[in-house]
């Protein structure tokens, strides 16, 4: 640990650090462009020169290129050197527009900061500005290229960080160019921090474009709903809008960046449609009317048919405290029907998996960098969880291997080896890869999927990690996946609930955060049997099927609107706070009207218009109002401190939002039962006489854009939706007289889908894969033998 | 009497055939070269004081004797023939007139490195002597001197020319790799040196093409014998010499190293054309400080030149005559300099366009006097401040005019317009 001088004090860093770096520890920041702590120093800026007095280097140098030694002393503030940073803070003036005022980086704008920071005041270069022609890059990030400085954080984050090949240098000296060969979307799933790592306004967040000043936004420290590996942001609004998504550092999770689907998937906060009133059956009603209802709901249920006949949808979407409060009313209630997703597939395969995680084989996010063998078993990381393709190519940087034993052609932004095998086969080709492989790696890790594989290739994992010393890293479906897994612990499914209310032993379903008409896989089955019910409650802040058909509707206050807790795919638990308080945004008030039925009262009021709440608070009305002991879910605090009586969730009574997390280790909590990729009693049939291409095995699967179900509700994220497809081998299309881009006919039993045939080499055979997408019943398909016919149009 | 060592084959105005390069004594250096051990090789170039031709000096036996020659795995050796530097052409010549000159000399600098790939970098613009070599890469192929074992010596080594996308930066050794290795010619920071990690990672050797082309001669000679063909007693061997401007006999001419710059100008270029006389010299390529008429006589080495505040370079002289405008010569300078910056670091991208404009307005007569100032910091924070040598190279020469040319950048200012135009 190499000890030097800055500044006449003494600081001591890790041997490695460069001495911008040792500066900073010190809280000396001096201006700096091109370095950054995630794609590290190229000297190119030449902005953070000191002057090295004493050690092995002398003179004025760039400190980010110089490694922190023994006996250097350095002085940031001596002349010499601070000619140099304002030398080259006038150079990089000399062409970048004064349009501040009209520019989005306003505010937060690292070159606004060092320009003065770094003491150029007055312009003396007389020649004309450069000029250039900015491209179209979509609808996520703008470009304006006049206001470039070439620090080259953009390349590097793009092509060297994030492997895409699409933008990249163009031109030299100062006409030097960055952009994509023509206009165009760019490519990459993590384009969107091009927007966080340009000092200045050359790539801005579209999204955002003039809708706030940096110094309006209300922020807080948040963390990512829209997968599992729960990614920190920093979300920002003004006047109750949800306006923008910045990436937030944790060096135990995502690092520095985040995935677009993270960035952009924020929309659904601020639709004209998300719900905002209590209403009963159609009418509104106050929140007092709307809790005083569902309670009478809920008593006459008790009263007449038992405690049995309410049941109670949670969610791995929402947060651990309004999950644990839905638990605690079905506790107080004594009702056992309590399920939290209502994907019993995917529900029973992430309990399973999270029991199987301990705390000498579960890596977080960040050690997924550091592994030197890497193999993916069943997950497809850049459309399941972006953000964890990222980390394996850094891993893949260090001189990492990767193997992907999936059936759908994976693409991740470096080399590695693909083995296309069928879900029944992961755990043979594991067992072979391993011991093929594995022998020489000093840091493997065991990266496994919890929607296409079965109990088997999950098990299979954990065993082969505790056998070989591996890490192990599930990903699972949502923000809270783990955390609902938990509470969910050996009780029911919602496939039991599904069968009381068909049974007609439960009359009333309580759905927290959760959509079961829309989602469930067999929506059919479930909107028969929805309709059985007696009362449908449901609280949820999205606008989806399920509230549409809601007897009671609580709107609730989305992750950004309220304090909570995420347990990501880890076991790390992180709170994230409110931002802004939830109402109707004041935009829909202005000139440009939005639907008049939006429009909030004209007259004034202490209350915030279209108000709402986090679901706990409205289950602690419920409980209250029923004269049930609510004390545990009166406040926040409450909650927290009732589950941390649990010791599995010990680690929470110290979490503070901007902490790297408390680890939770959920032990046993699955049903244990023999459990394979398909649900009892659809089991593919032999299909004797029938050729194997004449059943393939469907398999929905996931897409970073257009099937995550929170940010389908954001209009930017699904532009980048694809049109309904459903994939099969090149060859098992050959045979079956079809060819890519074929309009056909994927049918099973009574249901049908109609969409367009892509075919991939990479693909396994007998397989066929359809995306979630809204709107495109592939779910309902999903693990049935499907026929594929060309359709005539 | 003076015998031309690097130019004896150049009379035929053409390349010269492997036969006629043989005929001359072609390929004995290398012969004798694999029956010497490498580190033999690498004694000989060390005690013939060989440096650098490129333009920066460096001894090239030390440099060759810095490379990696123990890890396992392949080493490359470069040959660096893009001469883009504005008023040089020596390359040129030597590889149009007697390409296998610079494939032998490249033959045993891989031998001596041990390197068993050799690039030659050619320039964009010199499709001829890229044509010419890579005729004589398949005639040298023809003959076993390229190829495995090479004359049963056991050595094996490839030889490809490379034509340059074109670009100044590319003649940037580390920039040159990447631009090889297909990538932005950016220049790469220091350490690590190409020594130990240079092409596609690997320990790597780069030379400029006329440095290579004298090894040949120096095994031939012995590295002793051929340091005492110098001009003088601290120079070593043989240097090609160009000269262009307003002189009666321009061209390019083999001559002792340390031969004085006023007999360079006087008796080989003829002295200056009728009516002009001498004003100033850029003696090395557009990024060497001026040289003033009472500077004339310093011999044309390293060493000797730098000690009068400028650089030697590639030997090869501009000469400005009595009707040229300094600023204007500078102007012309960095407007190459300007356009041809890499793009990477901020002094070279954007001062250099800050030195540009200062220096169009003293010429159109607009500048104030504390522009001088401004031009003078931005020079010298230029100078210390950046990437790679290309900006320190671009600034020299007009540092140099701040110097030599105060009265005349300050009559433009006073004038408000160009002294030199009537």
């Amino acid at each position: 640990m190499p000890k030097l001088i800055i500044d006449g004090l003494e600081v001591e860093v890790p041997e490695g650090t460069n001495v911008l770096e040792a500066a900073k520890k010190l809280g000396i920041v001096i201006p700096h462009f091109c370095y950054h702590s995630a794609m590290g120093a190229v000297g190119a800026c030449r902005l953070c020169a000191m002057k090295f007095v004493e050690g092995p280097v002398k003179g004025v140098q760039v400190s980010c290129m110089i490694k922190a030694q023994d006996g250097m002393v350095v002085e940031t503030a001596d002349p010499d050197a601070m000619r140099a940073r304002r030398m080259v803070i006038e150079w990089l003036m000399t062409n970048h527009p004064h349009d501040c005022p009209v520019c989005d980086e306003g505010g937060m704008c690292l070159l606004q900061d060092y320009t003065i920071a770094g003491g150029h005041g007055i312009r003396r270069y007389k020649g004309k500005k450069r000029t250039y022609i900015s491209q179209y890059l979509g609808e996520f990030i703008e470009q304006e290229m006049n206001r470039c400085i070439q620090c080259y954080r953009c390349h590097r984050f793009y092509r060297d960080y994030a492997g895409g090949d699409d933008f990249g240098t163009k031109r030299i000296a100062n006409r030097t160019f960055f952009g994509r060969f023509k206009d165009g979307w760019l490519e990459s799933e993590f384009a969107g921090n091009l927007a966080d790592v340009c000092p200045t306004g050359v790539f801005t967040d579209k999204t955002y474009h003039f809708r706030a000043r940096a110094w309006e936004l209300e922020t807080a420290p948040s963390v990512c709903p829209h997968c599992s590996l729960g990614c920190n942001l920093i979300p920002g609004a003004k006047l109750r809008e949800l306006l923008v998504i910045k990436a937030r550092e944790n060096l135990k999770v995502n690092g520095w960046f985040i995935c677009d689907r993270g960035r952009f998937g924020y929309r659904f906060a601020s639709r004209p449609d998300r719900p905002r009133k209590f209403t009963l059956n159609g009418q509104e009603k106050s929140r007092d009317e709307a809790t005083k209802a569902a309670v009478g709901i809920i008593s006459d249920a008790v009263a007449k048919y038992g405690p049995g006949s309410v049941a109670l949808a949670g969610s791995p979407r929402t947060s651990l405290e309004n999950n644990f409060a839905l638990k605690k009313l079905a506790s107080l209630l004594n009702t056992g029907n309590i399920c939290f997703s209502i994907d019993p597939l995917r529900d029973r395969k992430e309990r399973r998996a999270i029991s199987l995680l301990d705390a000498a084989d579960s890596r977080s996010l960040q050690d997924v960098a550091f592994s030197d063998f890497i193999i993916v078993v069943g997950t497809d990381p850049v459309n399941e969880a972006p953000m964890l393709a990222l980390m394996m190519r850094q891993a893949s940087l260090k001189g990492a291997r990767t193997a992907v034993i999936d059936p759908r052609p994976v693409k991740l932004p470096f080399d590695f080896t693909h083995i296309p095998a069928r879900p029944e086969e992961f755990a043979e080709k594991l067992t072979g890869l391993l011991n093929e492989a594995a022998g020489d790696s000093k840091n493997p890790l065991i990266i496994c999927g919890t929607n296409i594989p079965g109990i088997d290739a999950i098990d299979a994992c954990s065993e082969a990690a505790g056998r070989l010393n591996c890490g192990l890293f599930y990903t699972l479906s949502s923000a809270n996946s783990f955390g609902a897994a938990v509470l969910a612990g050996e009780g029911p499914d919602f496939e039991d609930i599904l069968s009381g209310i068909e049974s007609g032993g439960i009359r009333v379903l309580i759905a927290l955060e959760s959509d079961p008409l829309g989602r469930y896989s067999g929506e059919e089955r479930a909107s028969r049997a929805l309709k059985k019910l007696d009362s449908l409650i449901v609280m949820d802040y999205l606008p989806t099927e399920t509230v549409n058909a809601a007897n009671a509707l609580f709107p609730t206050a989305a992750y950004a609107e309220m304090d909570g807790i995420f347990i990501n795919n880890e076991g790390r638990a992180q709170c994230f706070s409110r931002a802004y308080i939830p109402g109707i945004p004041v935009n829909y008030m202005g000139p440009k009207l939005k639907p008049p039925e939006l429009h909030p009262p004209r007259e004034f009021s202490p209350e915030v218009p279209g108000r709402s709440f986090p679901a706990w608070e409205y289950l602690g009305d419920i409980a209250r109002e029923m004269g049930l002991d609510c004390c545990e879910m009166e406040t926040l605090s409450a909650i927290r401190a009732s589950l941390s009586h649990d010791p599995r969730f010990a680690a929470i009574a110290g979490l503070y939002p901007e902490s790297e997390g408390a680890l939770i280790t959920a032990g046993p909590v699955d049903r244990l039962q023999a459990y394979g990729p398909f649900p009892a009693g659809e089991k593919p049939d032999a299909g004797e006489g029938l050729k194997p291409v004449d059943r393939l095995l469907l398999y929905a699967t996931d897409l970073t854009f257009g099937t995550e179900e929170i940010s389908v509700y954001s209009d930017k994220t699904q532009l980048r939706a694809p049109e309904p497809y459903v994939m099969i081998n090149r060859e098992d299309a050959k045979e079956l007289g079809l060819n890519d881009g074929d309009w056909v006919k994927v049918a099973s039993g009574s249901l049908g889908i109609s969409c367009a045939l892509k075919t991939s080499a990479s693909c396994a055979k007998g397989a066929a894969f359809a995306p979630r997408l809204t709107g495109f019943d592939a779910a309902a398909l999903s693990g049935k033998t499907i026929r594929i016919t060309r359709e005539r149009v | 009497m003076f015998q031309p060592l690097l130019t004896k084959n150049f009379h035929y105005g053409r390349p010269a055939s492997l036969k006629e390069y043989e005929a001359a004594g072609g390929y004995e250096g290398l012969r004798a070269a694999l029956k010497m051990t490498p580190d033999d090789v690498i004694k000989a170039v060390i005690d013939s004081g060989l440096r650098g031709r490129g333009g920066a000096g460096f001894p090239t036996g030390r440099k060759w004797s810095l490379t990696d020659r123990k890890s396992p795995g392949q080493r490359y050796f470069i040959v660096n023939a893009d001469e883009m530097e504005p008023g040089t052409f020596k390359d040129r010549f030597l590889m149009e007139r007697d390409p296998h000159q610079v494939i032998e000399g490249l033959l045993i600098s891989g031998y001596a490195t041990d390197a068993g790939k050799g690039y030659i970098f050619i320039r964009y613009e010199y499709t001829e002597a890229a044509r010419a070599l890579e005729t004589a890469v398949q005639e040298a192929k023809g003959a076993g001197f390229i190829g495995k074992n090479i004359l049963g010596s056991g050595f094996s080594m490839e030889i490809s020319v490379h034509r340059s996308a074109g670009r100044y930066e590319c003649g940037e050794e580390t920039a040159l790799m990447n631009a090889l290795e297909g990538k932005r010619a950016n220049p790469r920071s220091k350490p690590p040196y190409p020594a130990s990690k240079g092409f596609r990672m690997r320990p790597t050797t780069i030379n400029n093409a006329e440095t290579v082309a004298d090894v040949p001669h120096i095994i031939k000679m012995g590295g002793s014998a051929w340091k005492t063909l110098a001009a003088y007693e601290g120079g070593a061997g043989t240097k090609l010499y160009g000269i262009s401007g307003r002189v009666k006999n321009p061209g390019l001419f083999e001559l002792p190293t340390g031969t004085p710059l006023k007999e360079i100008i006087e008796t080989h270029g003829g002295g200056m054309q009728d009516g002009y006389s001498f004003k100033a010299c850029l003696p090395g390529g557009a990024s060497t400080p001026i040289i003033t008429p009472n500077n004339l006589n310093v011999p044309m080495d390293f060493d000797t030149v730098s000690k009068i505040g400028s650089r030697m370079g590639t030997g090869c002289v501009t000469v400005f005559d009595d009707t040229c405008c300094i600023v204007r010569a500078m102007i012309n300078n960095l407007l190459f300099f300007t356009r041809e910056s890499c793009g990477w670091c901020t002094p070279c991208r954007d001062g250099l366009p800050f030195v540009y404009d200062i220096l169009q307005r003293i010429e159109a007569g607009v500048a104030e006097m504390d522009e001088l100032n401004v031009l003078d910091e931005n020079c010298e924070t230029i100078y210390s401040n950046s990437f790679c040598a290309f900006a320190p190279g671009a600034v020299d020469p007009v540092r140099s005019m701040l110097r030599l040319f105060k009265d005349e950048v300050e009559e433009h200012i006073k004038l408000k317009r160009c002294p030199c135009l009537n």
